[in-house]
């Protein structure tokens, strides 16, 4: 029975599901938080958004 | 105003086109569309052609997945040059860093998997698992991108330090995949598999090259040439058509990966895919009309094409499947024929002993060895003694039909007259038909001795059952019997003609059939087995002889002739 979880199929399973959650966090910083910084041209300065 | 609007306001003033219908925005170099469109929708109708498959297992899905996630790959990468909000470039960059070490994890375990036989060992399942782990904990944070490069109108992200991880990765699976290929076509002797692999692993090997150079150049480049380093890279897409073509010659060819797929559909598709991707980027009217028509014209000869081929196909396939029936339908049917003769010859065996102790018996009756019999007794005992006899000879045809059937019949060859041989037979013969009213004749003319090479008591079975029969079916007149020879031709010949109920041609050309007699032969001979001809003809074949029956029609009488190579 436990040794169910030692299965690839279950790693697999696993990846899928944090993969998901990575992607979920992904649109949600970029497209809703708009959280990264930005490279200037004059300035030569960061600045966070 | 805020940071966001500083950036817009003064992306705004890079002059650059906001993209229409997602892909296309005159900042956009032809080329490039065409780059990226060609293979991203070659791959993304591979995958939905798989999709509609019936049968599929997990080489086919992989198959889906893998060219589902390069037009995905594709698409978003030219939506990527063509956009210019820096929160979608920021978040489809992103994006293609998870994508791109996917699209080499499926293929290099597709290649792994096909090579291997379908039994991937499981610690390299978990090497393939947990490699993609740090993509997807670092995949949203400052080590997938650093920051929007604002400096100049290029609209480029810096890369972090996952990309050293995704490219290192992308290396490590080439060479895993190179490798492991090398290991198991050492190992295997299957000679169309191992064709069938190493098609896949070249068509894979030139597709994941291709497409990480570019983007390890890009990656490298982007610093001292800017935008420019990226624009290399983007030829490497076309490694995805190449791969596709090695999978679909693999498919059509090896019949690999359990589905069907023909030859046609593919080129058909791969045609259209081509020339609808000139549509998008033409330049001119008058190249978009020109391209629309042919795009028609393949999309319409296609499906006639694909149509006519599945029929081909199916046809080709019910073929192969009644000929695999019939194969084993035919091995049955010789098996039951085996059994059958082996059952008469036992049966046959186990009639003949009592027979012969009936016949002797009814004999001796008939005879008076066991004291006088009244008048009407002694044509009981021998109608007993006949039925007997006439049994006795049905027995020995059966047998003699299950030893040739066999291949069981045994010959004992000599030289010897065949003219004496003939003339004895019609001497012993005389008798029985002068009873029945018959006149019997023997004439011979034989130039050079009618010497023949045959074994002498199968030959003389031959003869007796040859004239027995046309006294069966003659009720008066005339049986002769001719030996002459054609030392011409080296042939001898024995001819038995009669006078009695003749052949029609139908049956002339089936008598010397199993259990095949003469339509009117009832009439006069109610007796026969139809297997005295037979056995006759298949006896000749083996010695090679030959016999022949010639009739002018019903009651005009029939001639059978025997035909022997001539000695001397």
């Amino acid at each position: 029975m436990y040794m169910q979880i030692l299965k690839p199929r279950f790693l697999f399973i696993l990846l899928g599901v944090l993969l998901l959650i990575s992607l979920a966090s992904l649109y949600y910083r970029y497209m809703v938080l708009n959280n990264y910084e930005i490279y200037l041209a004059d300035q030569e300065e960061e600045e966070n958004i | 105003m805020t940071p966001l609007e500083q950036v817009t306001a003064d992306t705004l003033q890079c002059l650059w086109e906001a993209p229409h219908f997602l892909f296309f925005s005159t900042e956009v170099e032809p080329l490039v569309v065409y780059s990226h469109l060609f293979p991203g929708i070659v791959a993304l109708i591979f995958s939905l052609v798989l999709l509609f498959k019936r049968e599929k297992d997990l080489e086919v899905y992989l198959l889906i997945s893998l060219s589902f996630l390069f037009s995905l790959f594709a698409l978003i990468d030219l939506r990527l040059w063509a956009l210019l909000d820096p929160n979608e470039i920021m978040f489809l960059w992103s994006l293609l860093n998870y994508i791109e070490p996917l699209i080499y994890l499926i293929t290099a375990y597709l290649v792994l998997h096909y090579a291997f036989r379908r039994s991937i060992p499981t610690w390299i399942e978990y090497i393939f698992g947990l490699s993609y782990l740090p993509i997807i904990i670092f995949g949203p944070t400052k080590l997938n991108l650093i920051a929007y490069d604002y400096s100049n109108c290029d609209r480029l992200a810096v890369e972090g330090a996952l990309l050293n991880y995704v490219y290192s990765l992308e290396i490590f699976l080439i060479v895993l995949t190179v490798l492991s290929a090398f290991f198991t076509l050492k190992k295997t002797t299957d000679s169309k598999g191992s064709k069938a692999t190493i098609f896949l692993v070249i068509g894979s090997i030139l597709f994941l090259t291709a497409l990480s150079s570019g983007n390890i150049f890009g990656t490298l480049f982007q610093e001292s040439l800017g935008e420019e380093s990226w624009k290399f890279g983007q030829y490497g897409l076309f490694g995805m058509p190449i791969f596709l073509g090695a999978i679909i010659y693999i498919i059509v060819k090896f019949n690999a990966f359990n589905t069907k797929l023909l030859g046609a559909q593919a080129l058909v598709l791969t045609l259209s895919a081509l020339v609808g991707s000139l549509i998008l980027i033409a330049q001119s009217t008058a190249t978009r009309i020109v391209s629309g028509f042919t795009l028609f014209f393949v999309v319409v000869f296609g499906i006639f094409l694909i149509r006519s081929v599945k029929k081909e196909v199916k046809l080709r396939e019910q073929i192969e499947e009644l000929v695999v029936t019939l194969d084993s339908a035919n091995e049955k049917l010789k098996v039951l024929d085996k059994m059958k003769s082996e059952f008469v010859s036992i049966a046959s065996h186990q009639l003949r002993s009592p027979l012969t102790s009936v016949r002797g018996y009814a004999s001796m009756l008939a005879e008076g060895s066991y004291g006088k019999l009244t008048a009407k007794a002694q044509e009981v005992a021998e109608r007993i003694a006949d039925s007997a006899k006439y049994m006795a000879l049905s027995v020995e045809d059966y047998l003699n039909v299950s030893r040739i059937e066999a291949g069981n019949m045994k010959y004992e060859y000599s030289d010897f007259s065949l003219k004496d041989i003939a003339e004895k037979i019609v001497d012993e013969l005389r008798p029985v038909g002068m009873k029945k009213g018959l006149v019997m004749v023997f004439r011979s003319d034989c130039d050079a001795g009618c010497m023949v090479h045959a074994d002498i008591g199968k030959t003389r079975q031959v003869i007796m059952n040859l004239i027995d029969n046309s006294m069966k079916y003659t009720p008066k007149g005339t049986i002769t019997v001719v030996a002459h020879d054609d030392v011409k031709k080296k042939k001898m010949y024995i001819t038995i003609q009669d006078t009695g109920v003749g052949m029609s041609k139908g049956t002339q050309s089936e008598v010397f059939e199993k259990f095949v007699r003469a339509k009117n032969a009832n009439n006069v001979n109610v007796t026969g087995t139809g297997l005295g001809l037979f056995v006759a003809k298949k006896m000749l074949d083996d010695m090679k002889g030959k016999v022949t029956a010639e009739s002018e029609g019903e009651g005009m009488g029939s001639t059978f002739t025997i035909e022997f190579p001539l000695l001397g």
